[in-house]
């Protein structure tokens, strides 16, 4: 092989080269998806992503208080305007303005039930209809008359106020009420404005777009007044704002570090290619992964950090081999680390092969990357560099440790790590929700606390109950028959009705209306005589009383739309409290979920996977060891640094009570696959003597990782730092436990 | 190059001709402390054949508080002190009641009033472009959104003093609205009671 490459080493360049570019242009091509559930299992994921797309997603709250509640009026008012009018941001409102009211008290007679023929019948006594017919033509004559007019006509017995409550049904918080279009809180000092945002939430350049704007707008409302907005789109742009401040620190650490052990250990040009080849393995991957999965989520390219961590373990450890050899012997030299290189890629190559069936979509596109990454990082290892590093015929070691552990201190230390490492995993703190993965600024939790209060908790105290069916008509219906069945807690079928129920609800308007025409026409006349008034504007009014029939197509979904399509179906979203138990229709399909039964099941299935899986990912990786070493002792002391690791990760993560995060979890895999080499490595220098295998080659691959991915732990966002942590902490250990534990155990064996 | 320049010196110096005339008038009401006036107003609506036609007294003190009070065809008044609007109402046994409307719409359009009476021409220049004619200002609303219901707003006036005399405001639906001044006193001390609640 190495005589075919040399012979054609031109054409091998020119191959080469075309080969890294077109990678390269497809990785520039790649479509990174940023979609949560895909972390989730594929069982949980549909309820997640049917829990993302309902109703109360991909909405923006704004909240505008002051302490004086006409000020905060006015500036929300003011806000409203100018986040309304921003054609960018793409904002939808569903302010109950004036023309919303105009429409909705048309529409009200599709919405008519009894309750309200009670409430209206007290009210049309002479008396009464003349005096609110009095109060509508003072305010007529009135100069501010001109901004009522329409409704004055329309509504000459001021009806609408008492139309209006039925849309208290859509208030979920006993905490706030709407006031003129705007929904506040009781004191009236706070009010929320909500927005629905089409675009995708996880955006950062929207997420930007919006922050911007609503720093603009703060700066055009009075000094007293205060305006902060919620949602995912505020998530969005304070983990980018922590994000990009952990990264520009982290990455003067690491570079820092890694120029200091350049500096120290290396001080070789070539040996500048041991950090510059990994990442182009990590191109190849993503594009590999890409086509296979159209397109890869960005968790995914996070875990390039164990790509590189391995490549840069091959590339040192041919390094050091070739380093130590003669010039005539460089292939023999080179031919000698196939094998190391290769068990170690295996039981890597193992271990992510496991995760292919762990049920879990994210899961499966990391193992796919990182297998392909990994064996195009051997091939480069095993093929290419062989070519390019310098036979010097070094002896390397310059670690001859003096101190030599004896097996009994390595047994009694090893039990301790085992006994801390029980306790650890048995106290460690896991937690899955996806609230604990982002990071945000106090002035956050300030602005989050105001909104809780002012929401009363709507969102995390509420489920949601989704009643299902094949046709919108058929869902309403089904929700209407579940609702009878559960009038306590199941209301917006009262402001959804199906198009049959609508229908019923007319013809009940009619007949309540049609003995009360000539009263209320007499009225009418009368006094628009007094003050010369055209009687006849007021005929759509009559109309309107004997037909029920609205002009315009109106529905409540401008407001809140409860339907939404799930597959072929749809589902009627209805919002109870969390603790309620309703009574359901056995044949009609309904779904209950909320926040946190989701949270809570992510947690359990989770953790349940991973008690099946890294087992399993250990016990795969033993049988490649067996089957490389051909001895059951060899491969049982290669993956225990890798146990010891993730032991001592779960001691220290419980000790320092540091919560482990559902990135804490998936990373576990990097930890097994960067250990494992150490100790595979430490087996081969046993077998084949420190000159090939020295202890420094494994000293610098794992500074190289503790410098490039442990410095991740001075990182203040909670998914870096926990990466940091575990790699900081797992291979500190796995680095320990290699060079001083494993050795005693073969003192008495010799080499094999 | 030179023709450029010079339309460009001449559209400059029109500008600012223009923005010197509209600070001028504006100017003229700054030192204005207090108005009593009594108006009139006609409401030509599509509604009703005849104009709908009111009568009544405003006060008005500075910085910003403000009584209309209709006398005519219905007793009840805007009283806006500031920071809240009410409004005041009597029954037909002469019973007075008082509402806090300060979130209502009625609320927007004592707001504008104030503007008017006060002839504020930093508020004004928020929400209208201001041209100056002979004997005043028209005004056109800055929002053109389908829910701006005015078309522009005529304000004339009085030669011999420093106050509105007419106010005419066009609706985009055809509508008009004519608000005249009459006996206008300026800064005469009237008690502060005028605008209590």
């Amino acid at each position: 092989m190495f005589n075919f490459i040399l012979r054609r080493k031109k054409i091998c360049c020119v191959f080469l080269c075309f080969v890294f570019l077109s990678a390269l242009f497809l990785f520039s091509k790649i479509r990174f998806k940023q979609d949560f559930s895909q972390v989730l299992p594929d069982s949980l994921s549909q309820e997640f992503k049917l829990f993302e797309s309902s109703p109360l997603s991909n909405k923006v709250f704004v909240v505008v208080y002051c302490d004086d509640a006409a000020l905060s009026f006015s500036a929300a008012q003011k806000a409203f305007d100018l986040l309304s009018l921003d054609k960018e941001l793409g904002f939808k409102s569903s302010k109950t303005d004036k023309d919303f009211l105009l429409s909705y008290y048309y529409y009200f007679a599709s919405l008519w039930d009894l309750s309200f023929a009670d409430k209206i019948e007290s009210l049309l006594n002479k008396n009464e209809i003349d005096k609110r017919l009095k109060e509508n033509i003072t305010a007529l004559f009135s100069v501010e008359g001109a901004f009522n007019q329409d409704f004055i006509i329309a509504d000459p017995l001021n009806l609408i106020l008492l139309f209006a409550q039925k849309l208290e049904i859509l208030n979920f918080s006993p905490d706030l009420k709407i006031e003129n279009g705007f929904i506040v809180s009781k004191d009236l000092k706070k009010v929320l404005l909500i927005f629905d945002y089409p675009k995708n939430s996880l955006d950062l350049t929207n997420a930007k777009k919006i922050k911007d704007k609503i720093d603009i707008i703060k700066k055009q409302l009075p000094q007293n007044v205060n305006i902060f907005y919620m949602g995912a789109p505020r998530y969005t742009s304070e983990n980018n704002e922590t994000i990009t401040a952990d990264i520009y620190r982290i990455l003067i650490i690491s570079f820092v570090l890694t120029a200091l052990l350049f500096l120290f250990f290396l001080r070789d040009k070539k040996a500048l290619l041991i950090y510059l080849l990994p990442p182009i393995a990590v191109i190849f991957a993503a594009d590999f992964a890409s086509i296979i999965f159209k397109g890869i989520s960005a968790i995914t390219i996070g875990f390039a950090s164990v790509l590189i961590g391995l490549s840069i373990d091959y590339c040192i450890y041919m390094y050091f081999a070739l380093k130590s050899c003669r010039q005539e012997d460089r292939f023999l030299c080179a031919k000698k680390m196939f094998k190391p290189i290769l068990i170690s890629a295996g039981t890597s190559i193992a271990a992510f092969f496991v995760l292919l069936f762990s049920g879990i979509e994210i899961f499966r596109q990391i193992s796919v990357f990182c297998i392909s990454g990994l064996l195009f990082a051997v091939f480069v290892s095993l093929f290419i560099l062989p070519f390019i590093f310098d036979c010097k015929s070094e002896y390397a070691n310059r670690f001859n440790f003096k101190f030599k552990m004896n097996k009994l201190t390595a047994c009694i230390l090893l039990l301790a790590i085992f006994i801390v490492s029980f306790i650890g995993v048995m106290k460690a703190k896991i937690n899955a929700s996806p609230e604990i993965l982002n990071t945000v600024s106090k002035q956050f939790d300030l602005d989050r606390s105001i909104f809780e209060e002012i929401t009363g908790g709507a969102y995390a105290n509420n489920k949601l109950f989704l009643v299902f069916g094949d046709t919108i008509e058929e869902t309403l219906i089904n929700n209407e028959i579940v609702s009878a069945q559960n009038p306590k807690h199941l209301h917006l079928s009262g402001l959804y009705p199906s198009k049959k129920q609508a229908e019923k609800n007319i013809d009940l308007w009619k007949q309540f209306w049609k003995p009360k025409m000539p009263l209320i026409e007499n009225s009418i006349n009368a006094i628009s005589k007094q003050y010369a008034i055209e009687s006849s504007i007021f005929n759509r009014f009559y109309d309107y009383l004997q037909d029920g029939k609205s002009a315009d197509d109106f529905s409540l979904t401008v407001l809140f739309n409860p339907i939404m399509q799930v597959g072929q179906e749809y589902a009627f979203v209805n919002i109870v409290p969390q603790d309620i138990k309703i009574k359901s229709d056995r044949r009609i399909k309904t779904f209950s979920i909320s926040n946190e039964d989701l949270k809570n099941k992510i947690v359990k299935d989770v953790h349940s996977r991973f008690v099946k899986i890294m087992p399993a990912l250990l016990l795969c990786c033993l049988i490649v060891l067996s089957a490389a070493f051909k001895n059951i002792k060899c491969a049982l002391l290669a993956v225990l640094p890798a146990i010891c690791a993730i032991g001592v990760f779960f001691a220290l993560a419980s000790l320092l009570a540091i919560e482990i995060n559902i990135f804490g979890l998936l990373a576990l895999p990097l930890l097994i696959g960067l250990s494992i080499d150490y100790g595979i490595f430490i087996i081969f220098q046993n077998a084949h003597g420190e000159k090939l295998h020295p202890t420094k080659a494994l000293f610098i691959a794992a500074l190289s990782t503790l410098i490039g991915f442990g410095s991740l732990i001075a990182a203040h966002h909670k998914v870096l730092f926990i990466i940091g942590f575990m790699v900081f902490s797992g291979i500190l250990t796995a680095m320990l436990v290699s060079v001083f534990i494993i050795p005693p155990f073969f003192k008495n064996e010799g080499k094999h | 190059m030179k023709k450029l320049l010079i339309i460009f010196l001449i559209l400059f110096c029109i500008s600012t001709v223009k923005a010197a005339d509209t600070d001028k008038v504006f100017e003229r009401f700054s030192n204005i402390v207090s108005i009593k006036a009594q108006f009139r107003s006609e409401r030509f609506v599509q509604i009703s054949k005849e104009p709908l036609i009111s009568r009544g007294e405003l006060y008005f003190k500075r910085p910003d508080k403000l009584k209309w009070e209709y006398i005519k065809p219905i007793r009840h008044s805007f009283i806006f002190d500031g920071s809240k609007t009410f409004l005041e109402q009597y029954d037909d046994k002469g019973v007075k009641t008082i509402k806090d409307i300060s979130k209502q719409r009625e609320a927007k359009a004592a707001d504008y009033l104030n503007m008017f009476v006060s002839m504020d021409g930093v508020k004004i220049g928020q929400y209208y472009d201001i041209k100056a004619q002979n004997d005043g200002i028209v005004l056109y609303p800055k929002d053109n959104s389908s829910t701006q219901i005015i078309e522009y707003i005529q304000i004339s006036f009085s030669k011999e003093i420093a106050a509105v005399s007419r106010v005419e405001i066009f609706y985009k639906n055809g509508d008009k609205t004519i608000i005249s001044f009459t006996n206008i006193t300026l800064n005469q001390n009237f008690a502060d009671d005028i605008f209590n609640v």
